[in-house]
């Protein structure tokens, strides 16, 4: 469902995502991780059509990101990192646009978004404008505009970010029983304890290189190691937490200069 | 020098030096990767219009015998004008509580905060000033001696000072009122009128003008006598006063004139600048707020005229610029001042209608004051909306129209256009056709129809956005200068689209027809051939 191959993102001199190729297959959930910077987020936004590569192939649902972008972003949902909106526009309105944008009928557009706010708690919210809502009534605003025009694919980058702990319950079964019916899912995150309980298979991204690629308990095998974090921890190479810490607090409580 | 003139105000130099560097640091980088050429252009395209402006008032006293009073009069009065309508869209810069997050945690006091941004903005006034003021300056010099002192020479030295001065008023004069304005926001309800009243600017002055001269009974000379006494008492006769003052005429009167400059410049930046400084984080909080509505139901409605476009992008772009046009603050701010500007050429035309405009002898469809007051009313709301929809203090959304799978992003850009054409014009001219039927009876509608063609076709030329989508560039005050001078432009335009029909009827009647039914027919041929051409691209 999702092919890459040998992808390339460069700004001047430096690359952001180096020459990386992975196959993610229909109703599989694959967590994407790595540290800040990694290139996580560039790599989705390439994936999307919201950047363009430097070098290297993608194709998506079975379309190629160059020569048949318009069908390939039909068929794909996107939760991006930063909840940007249009903020004098409503929920209703919101939904209204991201509808018209992806052609659906308005009949099927009212129904939805009246489904959909009641599903995540915005009812009461849905004729206010955005500029008014949490960070995470936001986080909703976004999930329900992925959702909205059934998408074979769904591209989440950080997609539980401020949500409350019942919406990120449903979000996780949610996310569960659309990949039962065949969606595929593409999960790039921080938290490891959710990839480690939602997703089957890990890819870790480390300054743009790909540098784990395997099923969780192939990669506890690999590294010896039974928590997803100290897997993590392991492959980045994110040692002498303790040294960084005694470092940290000198800084912080320094108020001379050193002579 | 100017830290310790910040200092004396009660600011911290160190943290208005740093902040300064970062707006303009902040601004530099917002246009790169940008056309930068093209604002750069604007720019100087607006100062280019303002020295335009200046060369009539330049001529004067190669045409007139008019003394040095008089001429520093029409001078600073053109130039007080200019700024106080050019500098409209700029005060977004004042208004704008966009960067207030970032600092609003840290010790910087509101005053700092205060004069950082007014300093900005006065930055662009002072080249708007030197444009406007400095052939007048070098034209005073040669006000025929009779009417003129013996420092006639001193003459650009000390109208420049006046006129700079005069500048410094009339920034002071806005920010007062748009802080005032701004304090308005503390209270909800007033908040829409804030936004409304700032349509005052831009009519209030050229109105009272024409009031005061159908007020007055006299004949036309008198008539235009009393007008000018009017203008002694008001401020741009105050500066002058110091003109001529400061060239060697020491008179009761003109003493009264400077003193009047220096105590209202001074009680301007003492007294009411002073407080709004002292309490502007306070508005910017306030501004930050949302005007959101509490309401329980969830209903789905669709914008009216929403649904006549089966082209769903279309439509998406007509609603989502609808919505912008109701609610933004900057679309608003600029839209209500156009809207003074409509009003203003209203009201003139229907004043002046009896004398000048109104003749039997014409023909059929020919009126020059009426279809110049309807293409500028219609051409000022139209570019106040189409110009300024391209950018939002909400662009970083833009991703979501750039994920959209649309065959042609531009149908987003027609849904706008149609919502111009929908919202701005058609009830423009629903009430030019009043006015023309009252006039004109049914044949009201040859007098109307025209103007509207050109109007429609307008909205589909206007340039549009490069990369074709709505409300997806960033709000850099640079990119500000064409705000400042298309308009004025435009108007010029609709003066010489009026000439040119009323040139046509003084050729011949013949001619005139024929040019009249050019422009309907062409340019109705125009807008739908380019509507169609669209509709093809997009199959």
């Amino acid at each position: 469902m999702i092919q890459v191959s040998n992808l390339t993102k460069k700004y001047g001199q430096n690359t952001a995502v180096d020459d990386i190729s992975f196959e993610v297959k229909q109703g599989e959930i694959v967590g994407y991780l790595g540290p800040n910077g990694a290139g996580k987020s560039t790599t989705l936004k390439m994936l999307v059509g919201l950047l363009h590569p430097t070098s290297g192939e993608i194709a998506v649902a079975g379309y190629d990101a160059q020569t048949e972008l318009l069908e390939l972003k039909r068929h794909i949902g996107y939760v991006p990192e930063e909840a940007q909106l249009y903020e004098h526009l409503t929920l209703v309105e919101h939904l209204q646009l991201i509808g018209r944008l992806y052609h659906l009928e308005e009949r099927l557009i009212a129904q939805k978004i009246e489904e959909l706010a009641k599903l995540f708690d915005m009812a009461f919210q849905a004729n206010q404008r955005i500029s008014g809502f949490s960070q995470g009534m936001r986080q909703k605003c976004i999930i329900m505009s992925a959702l909205m025009h059934n998408p074979d694919v769904l591209f989440l980058d950080e997609p539980f970010t401020n949500l409350d702990v019942g919406t990120v319950t449903l979000m996780k079964a949610l996310l569960q029983r659309l990949a039962d019916l065949g969606k595929t899912i593409l999960y790039c995150t921080h938290i490891l304890e959710v990839a480690e309980t939602l997703c089957p298979r890990i890819m870790i991204i480390n300054s743009g290189k790909l540098i784990a690629d395997a099923p969780v308990e192939e990669l506890r095998q690999q590294t010896n190691q039974t928590a997803l974090n100290e897997i993590f921890a392991q492959l980045t190479e994110t040692t002498g937490i303790d040294e960084k810490t005694e470092e940290a607090i000198r800084i912080v409580t320094e108020n001379t200069l050193d002579a | 020098m100017l830290e310790r003139i910040v200092e004396r105000l009660g600011a911290s130099s160190t943290q208005y030096k740093y902040l300064l560097q970062t707006e303009k640091l902040m601004e530099k980088r917002a246009l790169e990767g940008k056309n930068n050429f093209a604002a750069n252009f604007s720019l100087a395209a607006a100062w280019g219009f303002c020295f335009i402006i200046s060369i009539p008032v330049t001529f004067i006293p190669f045409l007139l015998p008019i003394d040095t009073f008089s001429y520093a009069l029409i001078g600073i009065t053109v130039s007080m004008m200019m700024i106080g309508s050019f500098m409209i869209p700029y005060f977004d810069i004042f208004l704008s509580p966009i960067n207030y997050p970032v600092i609003a945690h840290t010790p910087v006091s509101s005053r700092t905060y205060f004069l950082v941004k007014l300093t900005q903005i006065l930055k662009y006034t002072l080249l708007l000033l030197a444009c406007l003021n400095l052939m007048p300056a070098i034209g005073g010099i040669w006000i025929r001696m009779d009417e003129s002192s013996e420092f006639q020479y001193f003459f650009p030295l000390v109208y420049l000072l006046a006129a700079f001065m005069s500048g410094f008023f009339t920034i002071g004069v806005m920010t007062t009122f748009a802080g005032y304005l701004t304090k308005l926001y503390t209270k909800k309800r007033f908040r829409n009128i804030a936004q409304y009243v700032q349509f005052i600017f831009q009519f209030f002055f050229p109105l009272m003008c024409i009031l005061l001269y159908y007020l007055s009974p006299d004949s036309l000379m008198d008539k235009l006598t009393s007008i000018l006494k009017w203008f002694n008492a008001l401020p741009n006769a105050w500066f002058a006063g110091i003109v001529v003052l400061a060239l060697g005429e020491i008179e009761r009167y003109f003493l009264i004139l400077t003193g009047l400059a220096i105590a209202s410049t001074f009680f301007l930046v003492f007294v009411p600048l002073r407080s709004i400084a002292k309490s502007y984080s306070e508005y910017l909080s306030y501004l930050l707020e949302s005007g959101s509505k509490q309401t329980s139901k969830l209903r789905v409605k669709t914008p009216l005229f929403a649904r006549i476009f089966r082209n769903r992008a279309v439509r998406a772009g007509l609603c989502l610029s609808f919505v912008y046009i109701r609610r933004d603050r900057l679309l608003l701010r600029q839209f209500f001042a156009s809207l003074g500007t409509a009003i203003m050429f209203t009201v003139m035309f229907n004043l002046t209608l009896d004398q000048i405009w109104v003749d039997d002898s014409f023909p059929i469809g020919l009126s020059p004051g009426f279809s110049a007051m309807f293409y500028t009313v219609g051409f000022s709301i139209v570019s106040s909306f189409i110009l300024l929809v391209k950018y939002s203090e909400h662009w970083k959304a833009s991703w979501i129209l750039m994920l959209a799978p649309l065959s042609a992003p531009s149908d987003l850009w027609r849904g706008v256009q149609a919502a111009a054409c929908l919202y701005l014009i058609a009830p423009c001219t629903l009430l030019m056709l009043c006015m023309a039927t009252v006039i004109w009876g049914t044949l009201g509608i040859f007098y109307v129809l025209p103007v509207l063609i050109v109007l429609l076709n307008l909205v589909v030329f206007y340039p549009k956005p490069r990369a074709g989508l709505p409300l997806a560039e960033e709000f850099v005050q640079k990119q500000l200068a064409p705000a400042v001078w298309i308009p004025h432009l435009g108007y010029v335009l609709g003066a010489v689209f009026a000439g040119i029909q009323f040139l046509a009827y003084v050729i011949n009647i013949r001619v005139y027809y024929g040019f009249y039914y050019f422009i309907v027919a062409g340019g109705l041929i125009s807008f739908t051939c380019l509507f169609q051409k669209k509709e093809r691209r997009r199959s």
